[in-house]
C-alpha cells in the first residue's frame, strides 16, 4: 500500500469521526438551547436541530473531500507532513463553523422565545414573568404587545 | 526513530495536555459566567458551554498542528530549537486567545445584567424578583 493511499484512509478516517463527533455534540447541546420550560411544541426544537446539524454534517464533509488533494506518490516524510497540515487546516475550519452554528443556535433560541413572549403578552398578560428566554422581550415585541 | 522525530513527539504530546487543561478550565469557570448569564438554567449553561468549548478544543488542536513543522533529517538539537520556538508561537496565541476568550465573556455577562436591570425597570414588579443584586 502506498503512502498516498494510507494517508488518505488516514485523514478519511480522522475527518468523518471529527464529524459525527461534532454533529452529535451541537445536536445535543443544541437541542437543550432550543427547548423552552413549557413548551408547546416539543417537536419543533427536534425538528430545528436536526435540520441545522444535517446542514452542518454535509457541508463539513464534503468541505473534508474537496480539501484532500493527493497528487501522486509521496514519500514517508513528506506523507506525513501532508497528513499534518491537512488536519490542521481541517481542525481550524470546522473549530470555525463550531462556533458560528453555537452562534446560529443561540440566535434562534433568541428569537424563538421573543416570538413566544409576543403570542404569550398578547393573549394572557399576566403571564409575561413565566416567559422561559434568557433575553428579556426585546424592544420590538413590547412596542408589538403594547406595553408602552 | 531518531531524535529529532521523538524531540516533534513531544512537542505534539505537550501541545495536547496543554489544550485539553485549557479546555477544561475554560469549560469549569465559564460555567459560573454562563450560569449567571442564564439566570441559573444550569441545563443551559451547561450547554453552551459544552458547545463552545468544544469550537475551541478543535479549533486550538487544528491551530497546533498548522505550527509544527516536521524535518525529519534535522539534528536532535536543531528540532529542538525549532520545536521550542514553535511551543513559544503556540503559547503566546493561546494565552492571546483566552484572554480575548475571557473578555467576551464579561462582554456578554455585563450585557445580560444591563438588559435585565433595563426590563425590570420596564416591566415593574413583575420581573424584580428574578433580577440578580449586585
Amino acid at each position: 500500500m502506498g503512502n498516498a493511499l494510507v494517508v488518505s484512509v488516514l485523514y478519511i478516517v480522522v475527518a468523518v469521526s471529527l464529524t459525527i463527533w461534532l454533529a452529535a455534540t451541537l445536536y445535543r447541546n443544541g437541542l437543550e438551547l432550543l427547548r423552552q420550560r413549557d413548551d408547546q411544541q416539543p417537536l419543533l426544537a427536534q425538528a430545528t436541530s436536526r435540520l441545522l446539524v444535517i446542514g452542518f454534517a454535509l457541508f463539513t464533509l464534503g468541505y473534508a473531500f474537496l480539501l484532500l488533494q493527493v497528487r501522486g506518490e509521496m514519500t514517508g516524510v513528506v506523507a506525513l507532513q501532508f497528513l499534518i497540515r491537512r488536519l490542521g487546516i481541517l481542525l481550524v475550519s470546522l473549530g470555525l463553523l463550531h462556533l458560528l452554528n453555537t452562534l446560529i443556535f443561540l440566535r434562534f433560541r433568541r428569537s424563538r422565545a421573543e416570538e413566544d413572549a409576543a403570542e404569550r403578552g398578547g393573549r394572557r398578560p399576566s403571564r409575561r414573568t413565566s416567559v422561559s428566554g434568557d433575553e428579556p422581550p426585546s424592544e420590538q415585541a413590547r412596542l408589538r404587545r403594547g406595553d408602552r | 526513530m531518531n531524535g529529532a522525530v521523538i524531540v516533534y513527539l513531544v512537542y505534539v504530546a505537550l501541545a495536547i495536555a496543554l489544550i485539553s487543561w485549557l479546555g477544561v478550565l475554560l469549560h469549569r469557570d465559564g460555567r459560573i459566567f454562563l450560569d449567571d448569564v442564564f439566570r441559573s438554567q444550569t441545563d443551559l449553561a451547561a450547554a453552551v458551554s459544552r458547545l463552545l468549548v468544544t469550537g475551541f478544543l478543535v479549533f486550538t488542536l487544528g491551530y497546533a498542528l498548522l505550527l509544527l513543522r516536521i524535518d525529519v533529517g534535522a539534528t536532535p538539537i536543531a528540532a529542538l530549537r525549532s520545536s521550542v520556538q514553535q511551543f513559544g508561537l503556540l503559547l503566546l496565541s493561546l494565552g492571546a486567545m483566552h484572554s480575548l476568550n475571557m473578555l467576551i465573556l464579561l462582554q456578554v455577562r455585563r450585557r445580560a445584567v444591563s438588559r435585565r436591570a433595563g426590563a425590570s425597570r420596564d416591566l415593574g414588579e413583575g420581573r424584580r424578583g428574578r433580577v440578580v443584586s449586585r
